[in-house]
């Protein structure tokens, strides 16, 4: 992902290594992450002082908190454990949410963590599409659009892009 | 067997089963609903992915296009333009074509160039871009990319992934211009030096410096 505060790209690209990449001078430092494939989700707050990583390791999906000062070296990290996502049939990404200043699940349901905790988020209309998702996970082709006040994603190539609008 | 047991004895065991039984429940989701709803609609784009879609060639692999979205692929966005872009999606065995696709809400997709062919077909244990010569040229290959497409300043960064074919994993950082949907190799990433950042797996986080909730 990329940095903005930093100036930094920000990358998982090897299986249990991810790759800090300044544009500028290339590599920089490597960091060790839990699992891979499944676990190639990540968002950086609006900041860039919070990473989180929604991780699969040992069929048990966690978010992986790190928190990084501001020249943007983490300084520490805690686990979350997430007991209820342990097959999550639809989405299985992560994406920071400005207007709310909340990290978004979306995971077999959509869930809210504000830094400390997870909430379900009740979800009153939805679409097939979102609903007969399985498999693979969406990673990052779910992001913030300003101009429909919510999140876009691509999921169906019959179908076009799908909108979440939160409460 | 429970049979034999005192009446106190099987109270306690059925006690101890409901509050063990409590526990599961309430483990399985978050508990509290954020105040409010959520809803998800449909789009109503122009032109799906599919409609888009380039001619059967022997980068077709096992799923075929299809795969850009159904296999394990992110995407570009840039949030400025609003604008998500597909390069090399696909991966493994089952898609290896390397072109590029753009999505603008309400437009849909549209398809900005071709595929490369490779050196044979997926299915055969091949994968490299070549030229009409059969050549090798310096494109990159269809990966699953995870999330490792990003956007930059009217550049897409492709860091990883996993080629078609033979699958494993890259340690490539490929670029696109998007304006010339050039292909640039910038070299591999994986060889970084050691940084602060520390390996999280069970039984290591406790030892680790916690930060702050």
């Amino acid at each position: 992902m990329w940095d903005p505060v930093a100036k930094r790209l920000i990358a998982h690209v090897h299986p249990d290594k991810g790759t800090i990449v300044d544009l500028a001078t290339g590599p920089q430092q490597s960091f060790d992450v839990a699992g891979w494939g499944a676990s190639m989700m990540y968002a950086l707050d609006a900041d860039g002082r919070r990473l989180v990583n929604l991780a699969l390791s040992s069929k048990r999906w966690r978010l992986v908190v790190y928190d990084l000062d501001d020249q943007g070296v983490p300084v520490g990290h805690r686990v979350v454990p997430l007991d209820g996502f342990k097959n999550p049939k639809a989405g299985r990404t992560i994406a920071f949410d400005p207007a709310s200043r909340r990290f978004i699940l979306w995971a077999d349901g959509v869930f809210a963590f504000d830094g400390s905790t997870v909430t379900e988020i009740e979800v009153a209309r939805s679409v097939p599409s979102v609903e007969g998702r399985t498999g693979n996970g969406v990673y990052n082709r779910f992001s913030w659009a300003s101009s429909l006040r919510g999140f876009v994603t691509l999921i169906d190539p019959d179908e076009g892009g799908v909108l979440l609008r939160l409460p | 067997m429970a049979r034999g047991r005192s009446p106190r004895v099987r109270r306690r065991a059925f006690t101890a089963g409901l509050t063990a039984l409590a526990a599961t429940l309430l483990a399985r989701r978050p508990p509290a609903f954020a105040q409010g709803r959520a809803e998800w609609s449909a789009l109503p784009d122009a032109a799906p992915l599919s409609s888009q879609f380039p001619p059967k060639g022997n980068w077709w692999g096992s799923v075929g296009p299809r795969a850009i979205l159904g296999a394990w692929n992110g995407r570009a966005w840039d949030e400025t333009g609003e604008t998500a872009r597909l390069f090399g999606y696909g991966g493994h065995t089952d898609y290896g074509g390397n072109e590029v696709y753009r999505w603008r809400p309400g437009e849909g997709f549209q398809r900005l160039n071709d595929p490369n062919p490779l050196d044979g077909a997926v299915r055969e244990g091949k994968g490299v871009p070549v030229d009409a010569n059969g050549n090798p040229v310096a494109r990159a290959r269809s990966v699953h990319t995870y999330s490792g497409q990003v956007y930059v300043d009217g550049v897409i960064h492709r860091l990883g992934g996993s080629p078609a074919w033979p699958g494993g994993f890259l340690n490539s950082h490929w670029k696109l211009d998007v304006a010339t949907l050039e292909h640039t190799d910038a070299g591999p990433v994986a060889r970084a030096r050691q940084g602060a950042w520390r390996r999280v797996g069970p039984g290591r986080q406790a030892a680790d410096r916690p930060c702050a909730p």
